[in-house]
């Protein structure tokens, strides 16, 4: 509605102007004093103003396209665990987090053990809580929460080698674990 | 969708096969037959300065286009109606008409200076406004082209090893009679891929059959993986409308899979039991398995008297036999989100294995004569009775190419297990063995095995194996699994752990021998 | 391998365009007065940052401002060439530079889009120097020295069917 009067304005307009291209005196008949004139630079500044808010307001349209170039990033099973052991090796007094890790690694050590040993599940955490399990002395720190039974040097390298005692103890674990999981074919 | 090869051909690595992608959903099919050939003889000119490397590939390169018979597929497409069939030609999937509000607020400039220019009766500010007036009908007049397109894509090594960089050209050319002074590219390159250097993307004008070229180098991973689709965005001169294109074009496919890996079938002995079937096979005399001696009695016939006995110990002993039956097998395929892993940062994805795997397993067990079904345990429903014949590995073939559940992108939901259970038993058949795709991820999986092998659906688990050892977590990870299929094999359950690098058809194989033994 | 990402904004070439048409409407404001190219100059220099961020209100609001520039170098006195020509570079800047974004969104900064949007600007420019030139000369050659007032009234017509005709 409002563009058709718009329109129909505009082509009376249009006649208006160019009959007064040709005939110049009608422009005299046209109101031309302050009053009107002002009148219309408001109408047409308050357009103006109309327009900006117009684009400040209006959203971009244009399509999005996809982030082709980027693949699926799918976890491998243990990622989590991962991330939790470096998380736990790097900050200090977090007794917690480290039970809960030691905890995961125990239930995987017990049915291991309960696999391979054919013993009950009692047993099994028996042995693990006294390191009968493993030939290794780390791995089985790690659950005995005891020194390991090395020799003093080994333990003094222990201490002051890069890996965090928890963390050497956490892998020396877990390869145990894997070598008596991987052990013979039933 | 999926990124397993749709070509029932087999697969012998030819990854152009040509072939117009059977999509119909009403879109335009925008190569033009004729105005085709003349356009790709200006192809040619354009890219003469440019050689893509195309390698084995033979449908691939611009040349070969030109000649457009050289691959054997495209004489099947002279039937298909028209003179397309070339390699190049695309099919409009879907298209969108966007006004971008790119010139949206222009008539401030006129306004204002209008406006103004009546205050001051200033003349210059008057022809200001005149300009103003030019833009905003620049703005409006034109609506954005609908373009005619061909799309020619060439790879420089169509079978790589996993780990190689493998160059894609691709050549798009303007077969249409618009100038298209817009044109933004983007290739649709397949989700489980990724693209490790320059985008694979570009912005063009071409005038009517002019082309362009451009590409980009992906990292080749275990697997297959099509190319079928690229996406074009179509704006008009002043960039006031927009047409969005979702393009189909022919599918280029790398392969990465060991050998015979890529056969469609595996060697499947042992893997099901043939006897437990409740329908007879028509073949008398062949197929029986010796079951038990009994005491002759008067009438027996005598080709079914024990002879060796008769001549050692002198007496009269009848066999009996068990006559081979069409087992009826459903192949049920692991999608949980849980499934949807990589073996490491460069292997493969174990829910494209498992797919793969699927389509292999279903094969080669309805070649047997077996009635062979699908399911997924997946949110998804997915099932396809178990059944023989042409018609029936037809529709397991297109529901293992397209079903949406059968995707390389992990599920949104979750399942509900005993809800599944339930449904599943419902469906099966009595004496139906399932053989279970599944990479065993957690203890859901053990759950579901054996909670059918209890319910006396004998279960085979393919299991491919999703871990590494190379970080204590993934370590732990494997010596779980290990014990998971441990005890899966201890209720009886026959479990064949495929490993990494091996293939499928080997997995079997070592299977087979440790339950013969 | 995640594979690359694009950076979703203008290549640093893409600058060019808008900047190069800026100078020239900064250079139109100059002739009229100082004031009004620093002005222009002002918003030449948010225009071109937006592009460089990719951020469409940067480059609207840059541009209105080189625009108020160029009106108020008329308001002081500037003749008519300059003021037209300024205004048609105002846009043709403002145009580029929200071309460039888009192309910048669209399709990252590792795509050479120069020739594409040299060709978009350039048909801006051609609009902008057309009405310009045909502004200019019928209004200086007409009959007799048109009054203001025929000016307007024309000049409304135009505009309020333009915008009548706005899709």
């Amino acid at each position: 509605m409002i563009r058709r009067g718009v329109a129909a304005a505009g082509v009376v307009l249009a006649v208006v102007g160019l009959v007064a291209v040709a005939v110049p005196s009608v422009t005299t008949m046209l109101p031309t004093d302050d009053a009107v004139v002002t009148v219309l630079a408001v109408v047409l500044l308050l357009g103006a103003l109309r327009e900006v808010q117009r684009r400040r307001h209006t959203e971009f349209e244009y399509t999005e396209t996809s982030d082709t170039e980027l693949t699926l990033e799918l976890p491998t099973p243990g990622d989590e665990y991962d991330r939790e052991l470096s998380r736990v090796t790097v900050t200090r007094f977090n007794q917690v987090q480290r039970q809960h890790l030691r905890d995961e690694v125990r239930e995987v050590a017990v049915e291991t053990v309960q696999r391979r040993e054919r013993c009950t599940e009692e047993e099994a955490t028996e042995m693990i809580q006294e390191g009968s399990w493993t030939d290794d002395p780390f791995a089985a720190a790690f659950f005995t929460r005891r020194a390991p039974a090395v020799s003093r040097r080994k333990r003094l390298r222990e201490l002051v080698s890069s890996t965090p005692p928890f963390r050497r103890r956490a892998v020396a674990a877990i390869e145990a674990i894997h070598r008596l999981a991987e052990g013979t074919d039933e | 969708m999926s990124d397993g090869d749709r070509s029932d051909e087999p697969d012998g690595g030819d990854p152009e096969s040509g072939r117009r992608p059977e999509r119909s959903d009403g879109g335009a099919d925008l190569e033009a037959a004729a105005s085709g050939s003349d356009a790709t003889a200006s192809a040619d000119e354009s890219t003469a300065g440019e050689s893509p490397e195309s390698g084995a590939v033979s449908g691939g390169a611009a040349t070969d286009v030109a000649a457009g018979r050289s691959a054997a597929d495209e004489e099947s497409e002279i039937d298909e109606g028209s003179a397309a069939g070339e390699a190049g030609a695309t099919t409009v999937r879907e298209m969108h008409l966007v006004s971008t509000n790119h010139w949206v607020g222009v008539a401030t400039v006129s306004f204002l200076t209008a406006g103004l220019g009546v205050v001051l009766r200033s003349r210059p500010l008057f022809l200001a406004a005149v300009v103003g007036v030019g833009y905003l009908a620049y703005a409006n007049a034109t609506e954005a082209p609908e373009p005619s397109i061909s799309v020619t894509r060439s790879v420089a090594d169509p079978d790589p090893e996993p780990g190689d960089r493998v160059r894609v050209t691709v050549t798009v050319t303007n077969t249409g009679d618009e100038v298209l002074s817009d044109l933004r590219i983007v290739e649709q390159v397949p989700d489980a891929i990724a693209v490790v250097d320059g985008p694979a993307r570009t912005a063009t004008a071409l005038r009517p059959g002019a082309s362009v070229t451009f590409a980009y180098t992906v990292l080749a991973r275990r697997g297959r993986f099509t190319f079928e689709g690229i996406d074009v965005i179509a704006r008009n001169v002043s960039g006031s409308r927009e047409r969005v294109l979702d393009l189909a074009t022919a599918e280029t496919t790398i392969t990465c899979l060991p050998g015979l890996d890529a056969t469609d079938t595996v060697p499947l002995q042992g893997l099901t039991s043939p006897y437990t079937g409740r329908v007879s096979t028509d073949s008398a005399g062949e197929g029986v398995e010796f079951a038990s001696l009994r005491e002759y009695h008067h009438g027996d016939a005598l080709s079914r008297l024990d002879w060796n006995r008769y001549a050692r110990d002198g007496e009269l002993a009848t066999m009996e036999f068990r006559e081979e039956r069409m087992a009826t097998v459903v192949v049920l395929v692991e999608l949980r989100r849980a499934a949807y892993l990589q073996v490491g940062e460069d292997g493969p994805h174990v829910a494209d294995r498992s797919i793969d795997a699927t389509r292999r397993l279903f094969n080669s067990l309805i070649a047997t004569g077996d009635r062979v079904g699908v399911a997924a345990l997946a949110p998804d429903d997915v099932w396809l009775a178990p059944g023989a014949g042409p018609t029936h590995q037809a529709e397991a073939r297109r529901l293992l190419a397209t079903h949406p559940a059968l995707s390389p992108t992990p599920p949104s939901g979750r399942l509900y297990v005993p809800g599944y259970l339930k449904t599943l038993l419902s469906r099966l058949d009595d004496d139906a063995q399932i053989v279970f795709v599944s990479p065993v991820p957690d203890i859901t999986s053990a759950y579901i095995a054996r909670a059918l092998h209890v319910r006396d659906h004998p279960v085979t688990v393919v299991s491919p194996d999703p871990t590494r050892t190379d970080t204590p977590g993934r370590t732990l990870a494997a010596a779980e699994r290990s014990n998971r299929l441990a005890s899966l094999r201890r209720a009886g359950i026959r479990v064949v752990d495929w490993e990494g690098d091996e293939r499928l058809a080997e997995a079997l194989e070592r299977a087979r021998r440790r339950w013969s033994a | 391998m995640t594979g690359i990402e694009i950076t979703r904004r203008p290549a640093r070439r893409s600058l060019l365009v808008s900047a190069v048409a800026g100078s020239v409407a900064t250079t139109a404001a100059a002739l009229g007065s100082p004031a009004g190219a620093m002005l222009c100059l002002a918003g030449i220099a948010v225009l071109v940052a937006g592009v460089a961020t990719a951020r469409h209100g940067l480059v609207d609001g840059g541009g209105l401002v080189a625009f108020l520039g160029v009106v108020f170098a008329a308001t002081e006195g500037a003749t008519a060439g300059p003021v037209v020509f300024g205004t048609a570079a105002t846009v043709v800047a403002w145009d580029a530079g929200g071309n460039a974004v888009s192309l910048g969104r669209q399709l990252g900064n590792r795509v050479d889009s120069l020739r594409v949007e040299f060709l978009h600007a350039v048909a801006g420019a051609v609009v902008g120097l057309t009405t310009a030139l045909v502004g200019l000369v019928l209004f200086r050659l007409g009959p007799t020295r048109q009054p203001v007032t025929t000016l307007f009234v024309l000049l409304l017509a135009a505009v309020l069917l333009v915008v009548a005709l706005n899709r």
